[in-house]
């Protein structure tokens, strides 16, 4: 199950953040610190999973922006880390070559987007074509 | 969006500090809270305010005081203004419980509403503020949903459903029959969602769904096959993410089962074969759903077939390019080699070779593996190679587990038990901060039984050889059982380290010390006269700790007493180290001039090679019966328990407060001069709290003390009157007694009282006074050691007198004739150390009453001090002037040589 997953940039500011378990305002700054703090220092060829506390933290990093994830121990890495490879494919798709002004200014359509393809902590929706869909359904709305 | 609010994201992104920004957003905050005052707002303006506060708060600014608005803005009828609302609510609630319930009503409105958006916007709500007490509320409307004809709502119903199984299983899981239903959805992805469902049901209850493995079975064969819509492909690997939850799924429910097992074997290997064809650079779908297998593998139940498809696949991962690949490789066959110990034979070179990557992460996972795959035949290669990465290591409370581990895993493991102390010496020298005591029993037990790994003598050919060049020794056992090449060998190895004099932690030269002290006369490298030359310098040396310098002298002791060679230079160690601050060194330096003296017995007291040897210990201490008879009949005092003590203290000190009332009245002397010179700052409180104590016992203690008291307070009684005190006798140094301020209004008892707690007095009159006490106290405590000595205890009272003499400094022929008797008696002292009636003066009855009254007191006031201030006594111990130092020796020889040797051969 995933714990959150955050996007940081490298400068260490948080751009999203879903929360997939109960936990305290302080204990989401430490947790967000305590991210930075590991990601931000690994090189590039290490692997892509860090083992924290008792999770581990899958992240990959797109330009100026390391996207992460923190799943239990039993679950697939590597599926992870492509689950955050497809988010990162979807938010593309739907910005058109995204960059990180894209979510600071539409932070809440990235999370909406989110919300479509992770609930509750799994991944529900791996089709990048249905996430798209709804996402221009919302637009519509406007 | 309006255009303020693009300025305010811009301006947020330029700044330069979090201070400029903090200063913007609270600017920001004070326009909210003037709109949130506001009672009319349209709707298109609240969403915007309600977008601007969720950027505030992703800020980590707090905004509760808007919560609200989010809420009204979920009830618009505007599906966009309530998506911001809905959204909004579900970042802010989980900082705000309250919000939660005035949710409810809009998401139960919103559940009935004939607009599927309206409704997946509700559902995801659900699934991030639920609580276990909502659930009843909108359960039957979410059942309903199951069944709705968009796929993206049942979708979302179903992980509503699994958000409240999570948070309630027991009432969720009877709608399992409904679930079922779902995993044949047209929708894949809705067959994914309740997969999810039953993945978390497979965890807890995996009996109940035994009967649905057909069906994973099927359903996984069929993405196998490529039957589903394109669009759930990725990169070519059909639904990598279904494909996972299945086969987790698939797992629990083969674990420890033959027959789902049976089942399962073949569309796993299937799955497998599959995965290979979709390796492509840079994508790990495939190597996910590879590496899914290879634990599925490793859970069912063991079929070889598959386990060696699945060591093969897990090869392909350590011998990967990719540290993300070698990572899972090495976390993959840490789990199969439990099930199948061969996996790991053709890649324990590149496993090995792990240890040395620059990834942190991989190099935990390899120590992990490499604890697993450690057998006999690769142990002292492994440990080799854990030791080094350990060097590498910083973090103290992972090196301290790894250390334990390794010594363990040596222990387990070792084949040869010369390995076994040459590691665990590398060991020591490098981390032995970070082990624990265990490990030297551990290794002085198997020195000394050579028990532990004895069963492969059959390979030690070359321990044999050197047996015979050692005489018969080597082959005999010796009387205590262990094996004495390996006694020669040890203590081989560690003359060495001690003769290198190298900074070494001190837990090694504690073993080296041991051993060299049992077992110095089997050493072939050096000579006894040598090694101990070694270990003086050591005694010496800054670098080790008293602890070490104690055992030292202990090692030098026993090798004094084996070889029966002798060293000036030991001579000069007990000297210097007799008066060391620290009372372990100094009991053992007395111990070792004690044996040495006693050259007749010194081999009993310290046998050769005795350390297994049972020791008798006799608790009545029955060999001691005859010298407490002689004792008694040359007129020493019967032993005292200490509850009697306590009860004769109980006793006298209610004498003492009878008196206390009477010395209540003015004082019209002036308070002593204080001309001490102590150096001691601190003082003891306890003194008032105690007498507080005792006087509340006394009531209750009174009845009992009058019948079972044994000593003598007739004596007291007589000479205490209505009228005060009756004075002391012509032949009585009186002149003494009057001429200290206090001793005039009180009795005798009360008068050695005084004596006995003269610091006390001293405290209520000056303050520097309290090392006096303490050395009074040190008395005590010596004097308890040995009843025999009461002598410096009147040494003490008569120079307290004369101490007091001094400091008043008056009443000149008074003094003169006190500071005579003082001396006398103190002469008297110095000559003999027996007891006090036969070497004074002839006395007077009054007088030996008094002594008898003050050895009393003395016996019970000590006694219960002592418990009070055990920290004190050990520094008081030695550093009292006045005791002579004849008296020192004698009690600590006596006392210390007896208990203690028995204890050193424990």
């Amino acid at each position: 199950m995933i714990r959150y997953i955050l996007v940081q940039n490298r400068q260490g500011k948080t751009r999203l953040s879903r929360w997939y378990f109960p936990c305290s305002d302080e204990e989401k700054n430490k947790l967000l610190s305590d991210f930075y703090k590991l990601v931000n220092v690994r090189d590039p060829k290490l692997a892509n999973f860090i083992e924290y506390r008792t999770y581990k933290i899958v992240y990959r990093r797109y330009a100026g922006l390391f996207f992460g994830m923190c799943v239990d121990t039993t679950d697939n890495e590597l599926a992870a880390l492509e689950s955050i490879h497809l988010f990162v494919e979807s938010l593309d798709a739907y910005f058109g070559n995204v960059c990180e002004l894209d979510i600071v200014f539409h932070f809440w359509k990235c999370y909406a987007l989110m919300d479509e393809m992770f609930l509750t902590g799994e991944i529900q929706e791996t089709s990048k074509k249905i996430v798209l869909k709804r996402m221009s359904d919302l637009d519509r709305l406007n | 969006m309006t255009k303020e609010f693009e300025k305010l994201i811009r301006e947020i992104g330029d700044c330069k500090s979090k201070l400029d920004e903090d200063r913007l957003i609270e600017k920001q905050i004070i326009i909210l809270k003037k709109f949130t005052k506001k009672k009319k707002i349209k709707p298109k303006q609240q969403s915007e305010l309600v977008l601007r506060l969720l950027f505030c708060q992703l800020l980590g600014h707090d905004v509760s005081f808007a919560h609200i608005l989010a809420i009204n803005s979920s009830q618009e009828s505007n599906l966009f203004y309530k998506f911001i609302g809905y959204l909004a609510a579900s970042i802010f609630i989980s900082t705000n419980e309250d919000l939660q319930l005035l949710m409810i009503n809009s998401i139960q409105k919103d559940l009935k509403s004939d607009k599927t958006l309206a409704i997946s916007i509700a559902l995801t709500t659900i699934t991030k503020i639920i609580t276990v007490d909502m659930i009843p509320a909108v359960l039957s409307n979410v059942l309903i949903l199951l069944k709705h004809q968009e796929p993206l709502i049942r979708k979302k119903a179903l992980a509503v459903m699994y958000t409240f199984l999570k948070q309630s299983p027991e009432s969720i899981l009877k709608y399992q029959k409904d679930f079922e239903l779902m995993l044949d959805d047209k929708d894949i992805s809705v067959t994914g969602v309740a997969l999810d469902l039953f993945l978390f049901i497979s965890k807890k209850k995996p009996k109940t769904i035994k009967h649905l493995v057909v069906s994973f079975v099927e359903i996984l064969n069929l993405i196998i096959s490529g039957k589903l819509p394109l669009e759930y492909d990725y990169r070519e690997i059909h639904a990598p993410w279904i494909q996972i939850k299945l086969l987790k799924i698939l797992s629990y429910l083969g674990q420890d089962d033959p027959n789902t097992s049976r089942e399962i074997y073949q569309v796993v290997q299937l799955v497998l074969k599959q995965s290979e064809i979709g390796f492509i650079n840079g994508v790990f779908a495939g190597h996910a759903i590879m590496h899914e297998c290879i634990k599925t593998i490793t859970k069912l139940y063991p079929s070889t077939k598959l386990l060696e498809l699945a060591s093969i696949a897990a090869g392909r991962f350590v011998t990967s390019y990719s540290n993300n690949l070698k990572y899972l490789g090495i976390t993959a066959l840490t789990d199969l080699v439990l099930v199948y110990p061969e996996a790991t034979n053709k890649h324990q070179i590149i496993i090995v070779d792990c240890l040395e990557d620059s990834d942190e992460t991989l190099k935990r996972r390899t120590i992990e593996l490499l604890f697993r795959i450690t057998n006999k035949s690769n142990i002292s290669f492994i440990v080799e190679k854990m030791l080094s990465y350990l060097k590498t290591q910083k973090d103290k409370k992972y090196k301290t587990s790894l250390v334990s581990r390794i010594l363990k895993l040596a222990e387990e493991h070792g084949t040869n038990i010369k390995w076994y102390i040459l590691t665990i010496n590398k060991i020591l020298q490098i981390f032995g901060d970070l082990v624990t005591h265990d490990i030297v029993y551990n290794i002085m037990k198997l020195i000394s039984e050579g028990s532990l790994l004895e069963d492969e003598e059959d390979e030690e050919d070359e321990e044999d050889e050197e047996d015979e060049e050692n005489g018969k020794k080597g082959s005999q056992k010796t009387k205590y059982g262990g094996n004495t090449a390996l006694k020669i060998f040890s203590v081989d190895i560690y003359s060495e380290i001690i003769s290198l004099k190298r900074p070494y932690p001190n837990i090694l030269y504690q073993i080296s010390l041991w051993v060299v002290g049992e077992y110095s006369y089997l050493c072939s490298n050096f000579t006894t006269e040598e090694t101990m030359i070694n270990i003086v310098d050591l005694i010496n040396a800054f670098y080790i700790s008293d602890e070490s310098r104690a055992m030292a002298i202990t090692a030098l002791t026993k090798m004094v007493s084996h070889s029966g060679k002798y060293l000036e230079q030991i001579d000069t160690i007990i000297q210097k180290y007799s008066t060391s601050r620290n009372t372990d060194i100094r009991q053992r330096c007395f111990e070792m001039k004690g044996i040495l003296k006693l050259p007749n017995i010194i081999d009993k007291i310290l046998p050769l090679d005795s350390i297994n040897a049972d020791i008798e210990i006799d608790p009545n201490l029955g060999f001691l019966n005859e010298f407490v008879e002689n004792s008694l009949k040359n007129g020493c005092k019967k032993y005292i328990s200490k509850e009697e003590r306590i009860k004769m203290e109980n006793e006298l000190q209610l004498g003492m407060n009878e008196n206390k009332k009477k010395s209540k009245e003015l004082r019209f002397e002036a308070y002593q001069p204080n001309n001490t010179q102590q150096s001691s700052t601190w003082r003891i409180p306890q003194q008032n709290i105690y007498e507080q104590e005792i006087n509340k016992n006394q009531i209750t203690n009174t009845i009992e003390l009058e019948d079972s008291i044994s000593l003598k307070v007739s004596g007291i009684s007589q000479r205490w009157t209505e009228n005060g005190y009756s004075g002391f006798k012509e032949n009585e140094p009186k002149n003494i007694e009057n001429q200290t301020e206090k001793m005039e209004e009180k009795d005798t008892s009360d008068d050695l009282n005084q004596y006995n707690n003269l610091g006390d007095n001293n405290n209520n009159n000056n303050d520097d006074d309290d090392d006096d006490d303490d050395d009074n106290n040190d008395n005590l405590n010596n004097n308890n050691l040995n009843n025999q000595n009461f002598n410096h205890k009147n040494e003490k009272i008569l120079e307290v007198k004369s101490f007091r003499f001094n400091r008043i400094g008056s009443k000149g022929p008074m003094l003169e004739e006190g500071q005579k008797t003082n001396e006398k008696i103190l002469n008297n002292d110095n000559n003999n150390n027996t007891t006090t009636g036969q070497q004074k003066p002839p006395k007077t009855e009054e007088e030996l009453k008094r002594e008898k009254t003050v050895n009393a007191l003395f016996n019970g006031a000590g006694s219960v001090r002592t418990s009070r201030k055990k920290s004190k006594s050990q520094r008081i111990n030695f550093n009292s002037k006045h005791i002579t130092k004849n008296t020192i020796e004698k009690n600590l020889e006596k006392t210390e040589n007896l208990i203690n040797l028995g204890s050193e051969k424990n």
